[in-house]
Parts: structure tokens; sequence; C-alpha cells
């Protein structure tokens, strides 16, 4: 187990130290970050304004600035899909085979290769954005809330880490998956909470959404930082992720025996 | 009792592709029509611990196929194979810690990192431990001279020095198996030295058994044994000096000329070359022993010659020859 440990921790390490071999350009991604919050906060001022409402959806205009803050924030952790995108490229150039002859399972790599992205990410962006926009803010948090609010976001990292492998082994069939990858993740950037919050859909949309796995990786985090959710809707929400965090990682095991069969990589 | 450190037995591979007209139009270009390729056609050898041997074929043979089957990366659709006890593609992950493969020139290294951050990632995902890692590592370095080198970034390296670091990073963990594909392609000539020397340590030190494929002739010489395969067949599987000698009747003969003279090379053998003064003749060994041909050597049209055993350039390209004329020398 020490040396399985040992192992995953060679690529987490090395994802490490890739993601600071262009220190410049990890630097100016930070304001791209922050800048997409700035474009979703000119659009609800739009809203607002246009509509003269004090509320919409539950969110009034400030309560709105802070969504976006918090759900531009946590989008960086609790949405993993570079699986996808390191298995479309291990595909498209036939590195796969040298990741194959690893004495560590392929979708390992993947997971422990992306960690070390996310990890980055965690520290140098989504922790202090996040602490600075609770502070201006003014909001306080529980103990409660804090444990909810990781253990949400624990679950959408796993959710979508296993949604992002599964898209990936697409790659095994069609090579190019880089259109799936801009559709699927469009989509659930949208029903996920990321350009409106989901109060704001019809009743019976936001009942639906909230099933959907992906809600937990922006708006119930989000919402329940807010205090927006109540303790039995935060609860059902971690219940409904366990049971799809189970059901995709069941799939992608029967998924993954089936799809390695299928791999051939340049030269035959 | 039979031991064998890699057994295959009748391995049959083949993959479907799609063949595209080269006249067709635009919409033709989705709908190319679905053709079955046979990468193996049942294959059948044994390699010995300790063994090197080279597997060389022509593009499309078969190579990279079996060295992907051997190592578990692909499935056959038929056979058996037996690598280390080990069935590759259900027991992959078992048997990885005791492989090591080199395949094109930065396969195991990062292209952003320097090459020593490979090294120690190879460290981590192998578990050696920090006194072997360190041993090794300086004796590669000291031997394939790469101590001005590991610590820059790989995309800074030439050719030679990525193929000399993704080797260092492919044995570090001493396997007992090595699949190396074009090794010293892009290598200076003592590196390919340096190359060859390593190999040949590693198999007399810790009986590492090689397995190299190679389009450079060189590299086949440091090979006990040549399985050659055409088209996804096996098609010849012994020792080196054996294939040699399946064209030993053959010299090639170097005239240099004096000035232009007129010379009836049909006679003596078949006329490989001519620039200028200087011929180069494929003759039968008993030619060089006729009368006409010493009187030819002796006259004063010939300035000087040198008699040369065929390379294995030339018996390789005459095997390839004849396969393509469906003649066998197979076992």
């Amino acid at each position: 187990m020490l040396e399985l440990a040992e192992r995953c921790f060679a690529f987490v390490v090395a994802g490490f130290k890739q993601q600071l071999a262009y220190k410049l350009d990890n630097f100016i991604s930070l304001f791209f970050k922050i800048a997409l919050s700035l474009v979703m906060i000119f659009v609800w001022t739009a809203v607002f304004a246009n509509t003269h409402a004090k509320e919409i959806g539950g969110f009034t205009l400030n309560s709105m600035y802070i969504y976006f803050f918090i759900v531009n924030a946590i989008f960086f952790i609790s949405y993993n899909d570079m699986p996808a995108y390191i298995m479309q490229s291990d595909v498209k150039d036939g590195a796969i085979a040298t990741a194959l002859i690893k004495p560590v399972r392929y979708p390992l790599q993947l997971l422990f290769s992306s960690i070390a992205a996310n990890l980055m990410d965690l520290v140098t962006f989504v922790l202090p954005f996040l602490a600075i926009t609770l502070l201006i803010g003014g909001i306080t948090i529980s103990t409660q809330t804090l444990v909810f609010f990781i253990a949400e976001i624990i679950l959408a990292y796993v959710i979508t880490t296993l949604f992002g492998f599964l898209l990936g082994t697409l790659s095994v069939y069609f090579v190019s998956i880089w259109g799936i990858l801009a559709v699927t993740n469009t989509i659930c950037f949208l029903l996920g909470g990321g350009i409106m919050p989901l109060s704001i859909f019809p009743e019976w949309a936001s009942k639906i959404l909230v099933l959907l796995p992906i809600s937990l990786s922006l708006y119930t985090p989000a919402a329940t930082l807010l205090g927006m959710l109540s303790t039995q809707s935060i609860l059902a929400s971690l219940l409904v992720g366990s049971i799809w965090a189970v059901s995709l990682f069941v799939f992608s095991i029967f998924w993954w025996q089936k799809v390695s069969k299928r791999i051939t990589s340049a030269g035959g | 009792m039979e031991k064998y450190a890699i057994k295959v037995k009748n391995v049959s591979k083949r993959f479907k592709t799609r063949k595209f007209k080269a006249s067709s139009g635009f919409v033709s270009k989705f709908f190319g029509k679905k053709v079955y390729k046979n990468a193996l056609s049942n294959v059948s050898f044994t390699i010995d611990e300790g063994e090197i041997v080279a597997l060389l074929g022509r593009n499309g043979s078969g190579k990279s196929t079996m060295i992907k089957i051997l190592s578990g990366i692909l499935y056959p659709d038929r056979g058996e194979v037996n690598v280390l006890g080990f069935k590759p593609w259900s027991e992959r992950i078992k048997l990885a810690s005791q492989l090591g493969v080199v395949l094109g020139a930065h396969g195991q290294l990062f292209w952003d990192l320097p090459a020593f951050d490979a090294f120690k990632f190879m460290k981590g995902v192998y578990n050696i431990k920090q006194s072997d890692f360190k041993d090794r590592l300086e004796y590669f370095l000291d031997i394939l001279n790469l101590r001005d080198v590991y610590q820059r970034q790989v995309r800074q390296l030439s050719l030679g020095e990525q193929m000399k670091c993704n080797f260092v990073a492919s044995v570090l963990h001493m396997p007992k198996i090595v699949f190396l594909d074009e090794p010293t392609i892009g290598v200076d000539i003592p590196s390919k030295t340096a190359l060859r020397n390593a190999i040949l340590a590693m198999k007399e030190q810790n009986k590492t058994t090689f397995i190299l494929t190679t389009h450079i002739v060189e590299d086949i010489g440091i090979a006990e044994r040549v399985i050659l395969l055409n088209k996804g067949k096996l098609v010849f599987n012994g020792s080196r000096k054996r294939l040699e000698r399946m064209f030993g009747d053959k010299r090639h003969v170097e005239l240099h000329l004096a000035g232009n003279c007129a010379i009836e090379y049909k006679k003596y053998g078949k006329l490989l070359e001519q620039k200028e003064n200087l011929v180069r003749l494929e003759v039968n060994k008993p030619m060089l022993k006729s009368r006409s041909f010493l009187s030819l050597l002796n006259s004063k049209r010939v300035l000087d010659y040198r008699v040369a055993e065929p390379g294995l350039n030339f018996i390789l390209s005459k095997f390839y020859e004849q396969m393509d004329n469906g003649e066998s020398k197979g076992d």
C-alpha cells in the first residue's frame, strides 16, 4: 500500500513541477481567472438594472456578486475535466503506450496528474480569492457550513473526475474529442449554476437539476456558503451525489476493462 | 525444464482501418472503405533470459505490434504469450515493474522539465531505493556522458541527448526485460558506442534481456539472435552469424579504374554502383579465383581494388527482395 502511495505521489510531484515550469504564464492566467467573474458581474448588473428588480431567484444584486465570485473560485477545484484532456492528448500522440507500461493503473495516473494542477489552483487562486470574497462580502460561516462545503467540493471533485475520465475514453474511439468536451463543459457550466443560479430556473427544472451531480460542483457549494440551503437539502444533495459517485465509479471500472482492449497507439 | 524470459506461441493480431481513395472527393473522405490488416500471423518464438535479440523487419512488418503485445499494451486476437511467467495484457501492472521500454526519443521524459525530474519521477514510480538510485544514476551519467545535460530542460536537448536520457529513465529500475525501439537514432558515434556498451554491461551484470527493434545495422551487431518479420509473419529466427552466412557466397568488389575504359562487367557479376572511375560489383565467391577476373584485377585498367564481405544492410535487402519474390529462408 505504501509502495502504491509513493508511486501515485510521484505523479503529483511531477504534475506540480510541470505546472511551475512556466511561471509567467501561471501568473498571467491568474488575471484571466479573476476576469472570468467580472464578466458575470457586468452581465448581472445589467440584468438588475434593466429589470429594476430588487431580487431575482432569491438573490439581491450584492448576493449575486458574491455568488459568482464564489462559483468562479470553486470552479477550478470542483470541476475536474483534466483526465479527459490528458487522455485525448495521450491517445493522439501515442504517449498512452508509455503510460500503460508504468506500474500504476492508467486511471490512477490521470487522477494524480490532475490533482497536482488542482492543488496548484487551490493554493494560488481558490483559497485567497474565496477568503477575500467572504471577507468583503461580510459572510461568516459556521463550522457545520464549512464541513458541508468541503464535503460537497470533495464529492463534486470525485464525480467530475470520473465523468472526465469517461469522456476521455471516447478518444480511444474518436481520437479528437475537443468538440465533445467543449459542448459537455458548456452544458455542465450552464446546468451547474455557472451562468445563473439554479433557483432562477423554473421550479420543475431546478428540481430536476439538483438531482444531477453537476449542481454539486457549482450551485450547491456556493449556495451553502451563502446560507441559502437548509440542512435537509444539503444532506439530500450529498446523498444524491454519493449515489452518482458510486454509480460512476462502478461503471468506470466496467467501461475501462472494455475500452482498454481497444487501445491502439501509433505504429499499431 | 524450459526457462524462457519470453514465450510466444501462434500469436495473431488484426487491425481494422479505413482506406480512402486518393482521388476521391470531399464527401467520400468521410466514408473510407473498411479494411482489415493482419499485423501478426501465427508468430511463435522464445527468448532466453539474458539474451539480446534484434527484432527486424520493414516498416509495417509487425515489430511494434509485437513489442506492444509483449509489454501488455495490446491484446492479441489469438495465441499465447508468457513474459516472465505473466500473461502481459491481463497482468500488466505486475509485469510493468520488471519491464523497461524505450519508445521514441523522449517517451519517458517531461518535455518542459529537466531530465533529472524524469529520473526522480521514475524513482518514485518504480520504488527505487535512494542509494540504488544514486549509484545507478552516477553510473549512467558517466558512461553516457550526460553530466552537462541532465539538468537542462528536455526541449532544449538535442535528439541524441534526449535518446540517452530516455534510455536512462527507462532502465533506472533495472528491469529484467528491456524493449528498445530504435535506441540510437540521432545519437552521435561515441554515444552510440556508449549506449551499446551500457546494454552489454547490463546484460553481463544483471542478465537483462534486450529486445531491439532497429533499422541501424551497427545496432544489430550487439544482438546474438535475429528474429525477422515480414508482413506479420516470422520469416527468420536464428543467430546473426547464420543470417550473414545465408548470402555468404557473395562478395563486393570495389574497383578503381584508370580513366574511362570499357569493361564488360556482366560476365563477372552484378554492377551495383558506378561513379566516375569507381565501380562496385557483386560477384560470386568462386569468381574471385577465376582466371578472367584475376587477369582483370592485375591489368593496367585497374589501379586498385578492394574485396569485402557483404554487410548486414545488403543481406537484409537481399532477404526482403527474396520475400517479395515469394521465396522463404525461415526456420
